[in-house]
C-alpha cells in the first residue's frame, strides 16, 4: 500500500503562552511547566494522511524530532489513526536549526519509510514559524514540494489536484508521484481523538531512534551541524502611543489615513 | 501509592476537552435558552466513545472504567455541567444492564446505548420518596408475559431524551414484611408508558428532568432486571457508585470552571491601575478555590479508583459526592464574588457554575442524607 508520512513538531501549548518568558542572561526560552501540543498544523496534515488511509487504504507515518518524554503527542498522532510513529531523539540532535532538523528527518525518512508517496508538514510551526523545514526535507530526499496547500483532491489516490493559497492568487497543481506538501488551516478540519483510537494506540508501534540509529553524517546534525545560529532572542517592547490630531472632520479623517499608510496599517 | 495519571488517562482528558469545546461549547447559550437537550450531541458522544465508558468492548463500549469517566465527566462538566449530569446518568443506565442483565438484556441494549443512538436514564425518585426508598409506591405485578407497572417517578434525569430506563417497583414484601422491589428495563415505547411535566431547573439547563408515568404499562417479562426482590439493591448500588462518583465529577468539573474563570478574570480586571490577582484579598479567594478544588478532584479520582480496583467503595463515594459538589457551591459562589458585578451578568459564565452547583447539591441524594451514611460510618468504625 501506498504509505505518507507526516512529520510533526511537538511545541507549547498555544493556550499557555502567556506564561513563557526568556532568560534575560542567555536569552533561552522559560517554559514553566507548560504542557506539549501537536503543533495545530501538523494535525491537519495528519488529516489528509488519514483521509487517504481512509478513502485508499494508505499506510500512515508519523516521524519527529524531539526529546523523548514528548512521546505523548506521537501518541496523540496514534490515536488520530496513524498506523506508526518514529521519533528521532538525542542529545545529539539538540539546538538544530531547520536545515540539521530537516537532514535528520530526511535521515528518519529513508531508513524508516523509504517508499513513501507523500510527506505531508504543516506549512509552519507556531513556534518557530520559519516555513523552511519541509522544503528542505524535500531538497534532502531529492523530491518536489508544494507549500501553502489550502485544497487537495484525490480523485483516485494517484493523482492529486493541489490548490497553492498565495493570498493574492490560488496555483493550481496537478501532480503524480512522491512530493511533499505543506499544509495550511483551510485545508480540512482534523478529527477529533475518540477513546478507541486511545486504547488502539497503545499497542502501535512507537519508536525512539538516536543518531547512530539513522546512520547520520554528525557533521550536519545539532548545534554542530547548524549553520545558522540564533544571535539573540529577546522580546519586542510594545509602548502605547497617543497622539491627537485636530482639525476639521475631514482634514483629520485625511490626516489619520496618511498617518496609518506610513505605519504600513493600511 | 501512585498519583500520576497514566498516558492514557492524560491523552483522555485532553480529547475529551477538544471534543468539549468543539461540539459542547456552541450548545451552551441555546441550552441555557431552551432548557432541552441537544439530541444531536447524542451521536457525536457515542462516536467519541462517552457513552460506552464503562460498558465492555464485547458489547460495544470500551470498558474504560470509572477513573477514566471521573475525568471524562469532569472536563465535560467543565463547559457544560448539564451534559455532565445527562452523561452520568447515562451511564447509571448501562452499568446496572451489564452487572445483573442477561445476554440477551445486554446484547439487545448496551449497543444502542453506547453507539450514540440513544441515552439512558436510572429512575428511582417518586414524590413520596427517593433516599426514603421504602416510601416508594410504584408497584409491577406479573400479569401474564407481562409486568403491569403502575406508579410515578420523578426528578428523572434524561426523561424526555432517553430511550432506554432502568427502573425499580415494588413486586411484593420480602420474609420481615418489609417491601421488596425489583428492577425492570423499560422503553418508552412499552404500552402504558408517558412522559409527565419537564421541570424548569434555575441550574442544569439543557439537561432534562422530568416525570415518567406508568399507566399499566405493559413491560415484556424478560425485561426484568436481576432477580425478583433485588431492585433496591440494584438501585442503591447504582446510585452509591455510578450516580455518586458521577456527580461528584459533575462537581469537580464545575471547580476547576470556576477557578479558571475566577483567575481569568482576575488577571483582566485592572483597578487602581493594577490587575485585581495582584491584590491579596483576591489570591486568598483564589487560594481557596484551588484547595476546594483539589480536594474535590482527589476525593473522586479515589473513590473512582477503588470501584475499578473492585474494592467497597460506597463510603468513599459518598464522601467525594459530598465534598465535590458542595466544593462546586464554593467555588462558584468564590469565583461570583472575584467577579463582582460582572457575576449577575449572563455572558460571565461564573453565575451559570454558580446554579448548575447548587442543583448539584441535592442530585444523587442531599447532603444531610451524605452525612447520615457517613456518620454511621464514622460510629461503626472509629
Amino acid at each position: 500500500m501506498p504509505e505518507a508520512v507526516v512529520c510533526v513538531k511537538p511545541i507549547p501549548d498555544p493556550k499557555h503562552w502567556d506564561r513563557l518568558s526568556l532568560d534575560p542572561k542567555t536569552g533561552v526560552l522559560r517554559r514553566g511547566g507548560i504542557p506539549t501540543v501537536i503543533n495545530p498544523l501538523d494535525k491537519h496534515a495528519l488529516e489528509i494522511a488519514l483521509q487517504l488511509k481512509d478513502n485508499f487504504g494508505w499506510e500512515v507515518t508519523v516521524v519527529s524530532m524531539a526529546p523523548p518524554e514528548t512521546t505523548q503527542t506521537l501518541r496523540e498522532a496514534l490515536a488520530m489513526g496513524a498506523d506508526r510513529a518514529f521519533l528521532a531523539s538525542d542529545r545529539l540532535l539538540g539546538g538544530a536549526d531547520t536545515l540539521a532538523t530537516a537532514y535528520t528527518l530526511a535521515g528518519l525518512i529513508k531508513k524508516k519509510a523509504p517508499n513513501f508517496q507523500m510527506i505531508l508538514c504543516g506549512n509552519m510551526s507556531l513556534d518557530g514559524s520559519t516555513s523552511q523545514v519541509a522544503p528542505q526535507i524535500a531538497h534532502f530526499l531529492g523530491v518536489p514540494h508544494i507549500t501553502h496547500v489550502s485544497k487537495i483532491e484525490a480523485k483516485d489516490g494517484i493523482t492529486f489536484k493541489v490548490t497553492m493559497d498565495l493570498k493574492l492568487a490560488q496555483l493550481i497543481l496537478e501532480h503524480q508521484g512522491p512530493v511533499v506538501l505543506a499544509v495550511t488551516k483551510e485545508v480540512n478540519l482534523p478529527r477529533l481523538v475518540n477513546i478507541m483510537g486511545i486504547l488502539a494506540a497503545e499497542k502501535k508501534p512507537l519508536e525512539v531512534l538516536s543518531a547512530a540509529d539513522l546512520d547520520l553524517d554528525l557533521s550536519k546534525i545539532g548545534q554542530n551541524g547548524s549553520p545558522t545560529r540564533v544571535r539573540n532572542l529577546f522580546m519586542p517592547e510594545i509602548k502605547r502611543r497617543r497622539e491627537i490630531i485636530k482639525g476639521e472632520p475631514d482634514e483629520v479623517a485625511e490626516e489619520l489615513i496618511n498617518r496609518l499608510h506610513q505605519v504600513g496599517m493600511l | 501509592m501512585d498519583f500520576k495519571l497514566s498516558e492514557r488517562e492524560e491523552l483522555l482528558r485532553k480529547s475529551i476537552a477538544e471534543f468539549a469545546q468543539r461540539e459542547i461549547v456552541p450548545l451552551v447559550e441555546e441550552m441555557e435558552k431552551t432548557g432541552e437537550f441537544p439530541r444531536s450531541l447524542i451521536k457525536k458522544m457515542g462516536d467519541i466513545g462517552l457513552l460506552g465508558l464503562v460498558t465492555s468492548p464485547e458489547y460495544g463500549g470500551n470498558g474504560m472504567g470509572f477513573l477514566a469517566r471521573a475525568i471524562a465527566i469532569e472536563e465535560v462538566s467543565k463547559v457544560s455541567g448539564a451534559v455532565g449530569l445527562a452523561l452520568q446518568v447515562h451511564h447509571m443506565a448501562c452499568w446496572p444492564i451489564e452487572t445483573w442483565g442477561t445476554e440477551e438484556q445486554k446484547k439487545k441494549y448496551l449497543p444502542r446505548l453506547t453507539n450514540g443512538e440513544t441515552l439512558g436514564a436510572c429512575s428511582i425518585t417518586e414524590p413520596s420518596g427517593g433516599s426514603d426508598v421504602f416510601g416508594l409506591q410504584t408497584t409491577a405485578r406479573e400479569e401474564g408475559n407481562y409486568w403491569i407497572i403502575n406508579g410515578r417517578k420523578c426528578f428523572a434525569t434524561n426523561s424526555h431524551v432517553a430511550d432506554v430506563i432502568v427502573t425499580v417497583a415494588r413486586t411484593g414484601e420480602d420474609e420481615k414484611g418489609r417491601p421488596a422491589f425489583s428492577a425492570f428495563i423499560v422503553e418508552p415505547s412499552f404500552p402504558g408508558f408517558s412522559l409527565g411535566r419537564e421541570e424548569h431547573k434555575m441550574g442544569f439547563r439543557g439537561a432534562f428532568t422530568g416525570e415518567l408515568i406508568y399507566n399499566d404499562c405493559k413491560v415484556p417479562k424478560e425485561n426484568l432486571l436481576g432477580k425478583i426482590g433485588e431492585g433496591l439493591r440494584i438501585g442503591l448500588a447504582t446510585v452509591n457508585r455510578v450516580g455518586r462518583s458521577g456527580m461528584a465529577s459533575v462537581g469537580v468539573g464545575l471547580c476547576y470552571a470556576s477557578l479558571e474563570e475566577a483567575s481569568k478574570f482576575a488577571k483582566e480586571r485592572v483597578l487602581y491601575g493594577k490587575p485585581i490577582s495582584n491584590l491579596q484579598a483576591i489570591q486568598f479567594m483564589l487560594a481557596d478555590i484551588f484547595a476546594l478544588a483539589e480536594t474535590a478532584r482527589w476525593l473522586t479520582y479515589r473513590a473512582a479508583w477503588m470501584m475499578d480496583q473492585e474494592m467497597p467503595c460506597d463510603t468513599e463515594m459518598t464522601l467525594a459526592k459530598l465534598v465535590a459538589t458542595e466544593n462546586a457551591f464554593q467555588c462558584a459562589r468564590l469565583a461570583c464574588d472575584i467577579h463582582g458585578g460582572y457575576s449577575a451578568i449572563q455572558e460571565y459564565p461564573v453565575q451559570r457554575y454558580l446554579r448548575d452547583a447548587w442543583v448539584s447539591i441535592p442530585s444523587g441524594g442531599t447532603s444531610q442524607v451524605a452525612k447520615v451514611v457517613l456518620g454511621r460510618h464514622v460510629i461503626k468504625n472509629f
